[in-house]
């Protein structure tokens, strides 16, 4: 079983916000407006984090292309009274709509603060329009990223449609084709082959909050501005 | 007296629940399954994208008139009026949905039929006995039990019970 993971280069990245708009349409996540703003109710699974430092009297301000970190720990799934969230066997973790109840335990567990509570019903460009391979979550329910998970399995009924194995480039997420410097790569962690695992060997490797035992999927390349 | 009416109210509860069945749904044509899988036509012949694609489609006028056309005399002079009549005036049969997968589930026709090579009768019970149009679902399973249906037979045949491979 392949084990997904990402490694976003800040050397390469504009912070263009590219991958969140082709996130949001991909995953037909609700538009949003001011008011949800000013409630802090805006859903993005992926969006760009301010992250200011002020080491030696310098202050410094980085973009930082952030989404959930697919932990190989994951708090939230403890949490979950009802196993809506899960690890499951490709790496990913996991968010069953139609299970959710709604109790925000994991919103409140993750670390990261990367899992969205629906206050509203669907909202409306997307009620037409919407991508069907992904379904529109009802208004109460918790969402996160699932690293576009039917692409996933359209390549693997693909692949064993066509009676092969998927190919390395076939499954790429939304926020990964979409990014203009290919500052994001996504690929199999336990290939050693991948350029994936090369990268994230790097020594400008880190990966955030690694402290609280997460040991999160998604590595980061240190830029040497930020 | 109470009780008694409560009791009441319960078996009429029970009887009405059981006694449910889904909707009628009128189709504009009374298509006969059985004349057609008698003469050892396969369901993928016109429900062309059963094996491919997710969805298994239904077939409309440019199938039917591979057969039925006014050139083939002896077929044409036994196919139904209101055929004739969309083929000739070349309109499309509005045929009405009838299966319709929640919104929640993904279901693919691909998976079950184009890779695990499941017949079709296994889910959508004797189609290839019927004379009249399907006028609500036959689906053996989808009775009472649902998602149970799916599982049993998940597990039964050893294959991945992951949610997320159906429920999106």
């Amino acid at each position: 079983m392949p084990k997904f993971g990402m490694v976003i280069d800040l050397e390469k990245c504009t912070a263009c916000q590219s991958c969140v708009v082709a996130c949001a349409v991909e995953n037909n996540l609700p538009p949003g407006n001011i008011d949800d703003a000013q409630m802090n109710r805006i859903i993005r699974w992926l969006k760009i984090l301010p992250v200011s430092d002020a080491k030696g009297g310098i202050f410094k301000m980085s973009l930082v292309p952030f989404t959930c970190q697919q932990c190989s720990r994951p708090p939230c799934t403890y949490v979950c009274p009802v196993s809506a969230t899960y690890k499951n066997p490709d790496g990913i973790v996991a968010q069953v709509y139609w299970r959710c109840i709604g109790c925000r335990y994991c919103v409140n567990a993750c670390p990261y603060t990367i899992k969205f509570f629906n206050w509203y019903e669907p909202q409306n460009p997307y009620k037409e329009n919407a991508n069907p391979d992904v379904s529109l979550r009802e208004r109460g329910v918790t969402e996160k990223c699932l690293f576009c998970h039917h692409m996933l399995q359209r390549a693997k009924e693909d692949a064993r449609y066509e009676n092969r194995e998927i190919g390395a480039d076939e499954y790429q997420p939304a926020c990964v084709e979409a990014c203009p410097t290919k500052a994001i790569v996504f690929g199999d962690m336990d290939d050693a082959q991948s350029k994936m695992a090369e990268l994230s060997h790097s020594p400008r490797a880190f990966r955030f909050l690694e402290e609280l035992g997460t040991a999160p999927n998604i590595t980061y390349l240190k830029g040497t501005k930020t | 007296m109470v009780r008694r009416f409560i009791l009441a109210l319960i078996v009429a509860f029970i009887i009405y629940y059981f006694s449910i069945k889904p909707p009628e749904i009128k189709q504009p044509l009374n298509f006969n399954h059985k004349a057609h899988t008698d003469l050892l036509i396969e369901c993928v012949a016109c429900h062309r994208d059963a094996e491919s694609q997710r969805e298994a489609g239904i077939s409309n006028i440019e199938t039917c008139s591979l057969c039925h056309n006014p050139e083939n005399i002896p077929l044409w002079n036994i196919t139904s009026h209101g055929l004739k009549g969309y083929i000739t005036e070349k309109r499309q049969i509005p045929w009405e949905r009838i299966y319709r997968v929640k919104d929640h589930t993904l279901f693919s026709h691909r998976r079950h039929t184009g890779i695990a090579r499941i017949d079709c009768m296994v889910c959508h019970g004797a189609v290839k006995e019927m004379t009249e149009s399907i006028i609500r679902p036959s689906m053996e399973f989808s009775k009472q039990r649902g998602m149970n249906n799916c599982v049993d037979c998940h597990k039964r045949e050893k294959v991945v019970t992951d949610c997320l491979m159906c429920h999106r």
